[in-house]
């Protein structure tokens, strides 16, 4: 049994204590803040959002989305009937729940009693890197997106690439029609896998070879990284209590320390001013 | 003291080598991948795939009632599948605590010391059918490679977080009450501890293996066994790390009692200085590991199988 203490939550606020963060690259970091569509755009710089996941991972924090949502409403509720008579905290942000959200759902415990007051950026190399994320799709995606498939398969996928000149020429593409045509629509037969390997020709349903692919495919997306020339340098205005707890955990962090994706290592230092 | 985490930085020199494709820059034969600065790079994600080939292979050797699930298709089985309990997965599908697991092993990115020189090779694939209506015509392509590099690469293993999973209740007064569940007995713990260390050495399945026998064995090479969650030394061989910075490396890990192996190939090993081969080192951070204390969470609950 180990026990967080959550506690400096319920102190109001009050941003008087000053520290100065430095973070090192340690590798090229790829931070990207959204759910991006199919280029992943690395930021110059981490985000505040990014700042505080990095430190509840030094602190050991690693809640999932519903339990750090109860939490969080369990803890506003104890400080709201400690503070909300006060005028000062009724309506805060603090109190009230509100919050700027980091655009991937992450909600940090420490976005009330922590903020990033000034920077020092470092001058970035950019470069782009080819990554092949791995997808799980029920839709037909799967068919194109995987080079692999059950051996069994191969005569029909074969038959799926062969044309078949007992038909007429498709007037568009002035190519004959294959002789089995993958589909999803209700014209497409929904067959056992043994009965699609023998069928000679027709329209097949791609559920029917669903269980001869693998369960994820691959699609290759760009993914931006950056190299930063020098530390990221923050200072940072928090309350006394958090910085004590902060000090302790980057001096013997829970869990190794990350900006963006995995392989983003950093190599962080927290000094009270 | 107790290991809780190792680190491993090596150099491993490749020559004539297309470690990692990218993108097709150049027509029909896909480039090789540099950054803007004119070093080629292996990208994280390809080391991942290359130290768990390393691992499977290793692994089955001996196995101990586990294995190696394939890349696209990681179960959630951690106490029997190694690619689930070293590399994490995220099943979308199962609840929270069950569906999701951060990596305990990590890599970085491999990026070569210096500026790469790229060569070009000229690939022809001949038309065989002289018949005019033949679909295969004739083609030329150029393919990239580079022709000598020495590539910085680390790795990294979390030792608390192998065969454990963490839950988390809520408890009155502003506690979280954190619970490890333990899928995996102690020996079996130390040995993938191992299995990780001896795969950092072994990796050799790259892009194009086929044809090019590129291979990341180590000729210099950084062993920290740590006795904190650091991952400082992963910049030991990088190209702006002075001898000075490497120093100031090695007394901050001795000052907190871990131990750190050191091997070069590139000199004459002697025991007496403290000089090893590659090979002495990896013997000696193998032993260390396994006469020291290896990190597991106090207060595990067991969910083995009586």
């Amino acid at each position: 049994m180990e026990n967080i203490d959550l506690s400096f939550f319920l102190e109001p606020p009050v941003l008087d204590t000053a520290a100065l963060l430095t973070i090192e690259a340690l590798y090229p970091l790829s931070m990207v803040p959204a759910q991006p569509g199919a280029y992943y755009r690395s930021q110059a710089h981490p985000t505040d959002p990014m700042i505080f996941g990095m430190l509840e991972n030094a602190l050991g924090w690693h809640f999932g989305e519903k339990e750090r949502s109860e939490f969080l409403k369990d803890l506003r509720k104890t400080a709201s009937k400690k503070h909300n008579k006060q005028a000062k905290w009724k309506d805060s942000d603090w109190l009230s729940g509100r919050s700027s959200g980091s655009g991937s759902g992450f909600t940090s415990l420490l976005m009330y009693h922590m903020h990033v007051d000034t920077h020092w950026l470092p001058q970035v190399m950019e470069y782009d890197d080819l990554w092949s994320q791995h997808l799980h799709d029920v839709g037909a995606n799967f068919m194109g997106g995987s080079k692999h498939y059950d051996g069994d398969l191969e005569s029909l996928i074969n038959r799926s690439k062969t044309p078949d000149t007992t038909k007429p020429i498709n007037p568009k593409t002035k190519k004959y029609p294959p002789l089995i045509e993958f589909g999803e629509s209700t014209t497409h037969q929904k067959l056992t896998r043994e009965d699609a390997t023998i069928l000679p020709s027709g329209a097949v349903h791609f559920k029917s070879v669903r269980d001869g692919y693998p369960l994820y495919y691959v699609s290759p997306k760009r993914r931006g990284y950056v190299v930063p020339q020098s530390p990221y340098r923050y200072r940072i205005m928090t309350t006394l209590t958090l910085a004590n707890l902060i000090q302790i955990a980057l001096n013997d962090p829970a869990s190794p320390l990350y900006l963006g994706s995995n392989d983003g290592w950093v190599d962080v230092n927290w000094e009270q001013l | 003291m107790t290991i809780k985490s190792i680190t491993v930085t090596l150099i491993a020199p490749m020559s004539d080598h297309a470690a990692n494709r990218g993108e097709k820059l150049l027509g029909n034969a896909s480039s090789i991948k540099r950054r803007p600065d004119g070093r080629v790079y292996i990208s994280g994600q390809m080391q991942r795939h290359a130290l768990f080939s390393a691992v499977e292979r290793l692994n089955d050797d001996d196995p101990n009632g586990t294995y190696v699930a394939n890349g696209d298709g990681p179960s959630t089985k951690i106490e029997i599948d190694l690619r689930s309990d070293l590399g994490g997965y995220l099943d979308t599908n199962k609840g929270e605590y069950s569906g999701r697991r951060t990596a305990p092993l990590t890599a970085t990115p491999a990026v070569a010391i210096t500026r790469s020189d790229i060569g070009r090779d000229l690939l022809v694939r001949l038309k065989q059918n002289a018949d005019a209506e033949s679909e295969q015509k004739q083609a030329l392509a150029t393919n990239e490679f580079s022709q000598r590099d020495d590539m910085v690469m680390s790795f990294h293993l979390d030792i608390g977080a192998v065969g454990v999973r963490k839950r988390y209740s809520y408890e009155k007064e502003q506690h979280i009450e954190t619970q490890y569940d333990n899928f995996i007995k102690d020996d079996e713990h130390r040995r993938r501890v191992k299995l990780f260390l001896e795969a950092t050495r072994s990796i050799t399945d790259y892009a194009n293996q086929a044809r090019q026998a590129t291979s990341g064995e180590p000729q210099k090479v950084l062993i920290v066994l740590d006795t904190k969650m650091s991952r400082k030394a992963a910049r030991y061989f990088a190209p702006e790390t002075s001898p000075e910075v490497q120093a100031n490396i090695r007394a901050e890990l001795t000052a907190r009692e871990a131990q750190y192996f050191l091997g070069d190939d590139t000199q004459k090993p002697d025991e007496a200085k403290g000089h090893y081969s590659v090979d002495m080192a990896y013997e000696k951070a193998t032993d260390a590991l396994m006469a020291g204390t290896l990190y597991r969470p106090a207060s595990m609950i067991s969910k083995m199988p009586a």
